[in-house]
């Protein structure tokens, strides 16, 4: 009976698995093929361009809003808000949303900031939880800082206060517990300034893991890699994600995430399409999706672009414990996102992302550590009825191995021929030793994440959960 | 549970294909696996390199260049760069970051020198190169540094690439040459012309030696983002004319954006008799348009605070309010007094608070 089963069972998996596995390896090739063009484009458009131009351009270039929406965030609050009053640019505002921390986040704006309270009218375009009050510096040099101290209502809810109170043409949102280059508006902007045909309504740029790096006052002096295992590997991730995964999607006008980390918005579109969901975890992702779709629907010609430059340097979990609420709250939020917008899963209406991205990120995003995880379940299988043996297994195995370093050292070597994000010898050798470890505890640890990250949106779970914070490394 | 004999051979039968496959992939990974750490250290390693080269000769021009304009006629300068194998492309960088910061006689004897060492002739022959990414570069410099003898034909050619940033320095290149064409080049512009392009332009024009075109001339152009352009040139660089004849065509322009700037300008430079026309235009626009119509009509009209004020209630934006609010306090006779009633007072709630936002937080 089993012999049977199995005889009949086994050439449909066999080949189900081989075209997915094939499938997931061409993709990934197109996309590294794709990433390193784009790379070299932007690379070769960008070599002479001079962003003082924009700088000087005084009432031409268009004013932005940068919203930093924070949580319990008093270990670096102080820090990211002093690089983001330093940003090298005319016409900017940098709005502060406290969302209902419990430690003294505030207390240490005020204190580091000397703010004080002012009365301040909100004009409630979205709706939001109360806000407790408006906070502006007594000193002049912080004039264009304001912060908004609202009751807790999660990240959605604060950047939708950030919205309203926001008065310039572009907003860009950031995360608090960043660091962002001085020169990052002037180079998210310049692809916006630039567009011609198609209008650029969202840029993304890069975000690199600052844990490692030293800083000084809000400004990055060294870059450095972590000293951990489990944050190399991060960062490798990272340089992979960004530097191949959105620069591929951005070739070829299919981005589906804008991250919520750094990314520049026109502010009268994400008004337009509601701004963002509260009742929705990965609230960047879906805006992005529901932002392109409502322009897809009204039929308006635009482009959403990813640039390359390590803008932003983040703080990435230090402990397993956070990183796991961390990574069980993206896939849960990539599930949501999809579930809402279900309607363009290979719909042509919708462009590149409906027919390449969504399929792309069901397939080979969320349907991956179960198709791993089966895979290995069938191979224990076929392993303990003697069907297979332990070198076919290690075979592929060490197939998927393979081809998983070859994609990190891509990552890895992008970073080194673009930006030379990590300067030092012996932090490039650490990463590509790293790359060889990712299989053994970090793979698996995703897996299990992400299966996690699926159990609990079934069961509804639709928390954050804490992040903690460790501060920047300081010299 | 024991062995299933008899499908270990078909599964080896069935996988042989696979098998196959896979194996010719695993050993392209592994060729990968060991080129690309070596690629990436070498590249580091060759980046260094360069860079360190680059930094020495850099080092080594600076000094030579810094003897020359001390004294132009330092033999050992010029007889320096001449004899030492010439490196003309970072010479032509360090020349056009120095360009940057100097100016009067220090700038026109960087240029001589430019001349001196046939840098022209160099770029010259880098625009001519199959490299869009080049041709960038080297017509950036050429601009910047007065190299004017590439062919017009060739920056022609440049003019209709698809490439802005190749279009925007050709274009630039030919204003140089002939500044007399700026209106002609402009006005025969097919492309839109964007933002980045537009404040180029405008740092173009405020280091360009020679007087300011008539940007009037380019008001009429079939492309409206050159209209658009021309019009905001116009206001920067304040070329008011007596009257606005001639042009209330472009208020009903089919193109937003020059309705929008020519409201904008008309509102700046408060031209005098256009209340009826802005009373009558004032509800049929977006609110940026209405914001300059206020503007305009509040500082430049024997208007009175109820007046304007009707405005203020004919409106729900908060925006709009706020500027309508913002233009009485700041050109309206009597307007601060009024501001500081609205605040006291306690039947409209909004209006107070608007007015107390307004003195607490926007002037």
């Amino acid at each position: 009976m089993i012999y049977k089963i199995v005889e009949f069972l086994m050439p449909i998996v066999d080949n189900m698995v081989f075209i997915y596995s094939l499938m997931l390896v061409v993709s990934y090739i197109l996309m590294g093929i794709l990433a390193m063009y784009a790379l070299a484009r932007y690379i070769h458009s960008n070599k002479s361009t001079d962003y003082n131009t924009i700088f000087h351009a005084d009432s031409l270039a268009p004013g932005i809003s940068v919203i930093a929406s924070c949580y319990n965030e008093s270990a670096v609050v102080a820090d990211s808000v002093r690089s983001l009053l330093n940003l090298h640019y005319n016409d900017y505002e940098v709005i502060v949303v406290n969302d209902g921390s419990k430690d003294n986040t505030l207390e240490t704006l005020c204190k580091e900031f000397a703010l004080q309270k002012i009365d301040y009218y909100i004009d409630e375009k979205l709706f939001t939880k109360p806000v407790r009050g408006v906070y502006r510096s007594s000193n002049k040099a912080f004039h264009n800082l304001l912060v908004v101290d609202k009751e807790n209502g999660g990240k959605s809810d604060a950047m939708n206060v950030g919205y309203n109170v926001a008065s310039k043409l572009y907003t860009v949102s950031i995360d608090v517990d960043s660091i962002l280059a001085s020169d990052a508006l002037l180079k998210l902007i310049k692809p916006i300034v630039e567009s011609a045909e198609k209008s650029v309504v969202s840029v993304g740029g890069a975000v690199h893991v600052a844990n490692g790096c030293l800083f000084n006052r809000g400004v990055l002096v060294e870059r450095r890699i972590p000293k951990g295992n489990n944050a190399k590997l991060q960062v490798v991730e990272y340089l992979r994600a960004f530097l191949v995964g959105r620069m591929a999607f951005g070739q070829i006008n299919g981005l589906f995430l804008v991250s919520g980390a750094l990314g520049i918005f026109r502010k009268d579109l994400v008004l337009t399409v509601g701004g963002y969901r509260t009742d929705c975890i990965g609230e960047d992702m879906e805006l992005t999706i529901r932002l392109r779709e409502y322009l897809y629907e009204h039929k308006i010609s635009h482009k959403v672009v990813y640039i390359p430059e390590p803008l932003l340097w983040t703080e990435v979990p230090p402990t397993l414990k956070v990183m796991e609420r961390q990574r069980t709250r993206w896939t849960r939020g990539l599930i949501d996102s999809l579930r809402l917008h279900k309607n363009l899963f290979f719909n042509p209406r919708y462009g590149v992302m409906g027919i390449v991205t969504y399929p792309y990120f069901v397939f080979f995003e969320w349907f991956a550590p179960f198709v791993e995880v089966l895979g290995i379940v069938y191979i224990i299988l076929l392993f303990s009825l003697g069907i297979i043996k332990w070198e076919v297994y290690l075979f592929l195995l060490l197939f998927m191995y393979m081809f998983g370093i070859c994609f990190s050292f891509l990552g890895i070597f992008l970073g080194e021929m673009t930006y030379h994000v990590y300067n030092r010898k012996r932090d490039l050798w650490s990463l590509f030793l790293s790359s060889l470890t990712e299989i053994f505890l970090y793979h698996p640890r995703l897996v299990f994440w992400s299966i996690k990250g699926n159990w609990m949106f079934f069961r509804g779970k639709k928390n954050w959960g804490e992040m903690t914070r460790q501060g920047f490394g300081k010299k | 549970m024991g062995p299933l004999y008899g499908l270990h051979e078909l599964y080896l039968k069935e996988f042989s294909f696979h098998y196959r496959v896979l194996l010719i992939i695993m050993l392209f990974y592994i060729i990968l696996i060991i080129t690309i750490p070596l690629l990436t250290i070498g590249v580091r390693a060759l980046r260094r390199m360069r860079q360190r080269r680059r930094m020495r000769i850099i080092e080594f021009y600076k000094a030579d260049l810094f003897n020359y304009l001390i004294d132009q006629a330092h033999p050992a300068a010029i007889l320096n760069m001449k004899c030492s194998k010439l490196k003309k492309n970072q010479l032509i960088d360090v020349i056009y970051e120095l360009k940057r910061y100097m100016t009067g006689e220090d700038r026109i004897l960087l240029l001589a020198l430019a001349d001196k060492l046939e840098l022209g002739d160099y770029a010259k022959k880098k625009v001519a190169s199959l490299f869009c990414y080049k041709k960038v570069y080297y017509l950036k410099r050429s601009v910047s540094l007065s190299f004017l003898d590439i062919p017009e034909k060739q920056l022609d050619k440049n003019m209709h690439s698809r490439n802005v940033n190749r279009r925007l320095y050709a274009m630039q290149a030919l204003m140089h040459k002939s500044p007399d064409r700026i209106i002609p080049l402009l006005n025969g512009y097919r492309f839109k012309l964007t933002l980045w392009e537009q404040m180029n332009l405008y740092d173009f024009f405020l280091s360009l030696n020679v007087s300011l075109p008539d940007f009037h001339l380019l008001a009429f152009s079939p492309n409206s983002s050159v209209i658009v352009f021309a019009i905001r040139m116009v206001r920067v660089f304040y070329q008011k004319r007596g009257s606005i004849v001639g042009y209330e065509s472009l208020l009903h322009h089919p193109d937003l954006q020059v309705q929008g700037e020519m409201f904008r300008t008309m509102a700046e430079f408060g031209y005098s008799g256009l209340e009826k026309l802005f009373e009558h235009f004032i509800w049929k626009y977006h609110s940026q348009i209405q914001s300059e119509i206020i503007t305009y009509l509040a500082r430049y009209t024997p208007m009175r605070i109820d007046d304007l004020m009707a405005y203020f209630y004919e409106n729900q934006s908060v925006v709009f309010r706020m500027h309508v609010l913002y233009c009485l306090y700041n050109f309206m006779e009597g307007g601060k007094e009024k501001i500081m009633y609205f605040i006291n007072q306690k039947e409209d709630k909004e209006l107070s608070v608007l007015s107390n936002h307004l003195v607490t937080n926007v002037i």
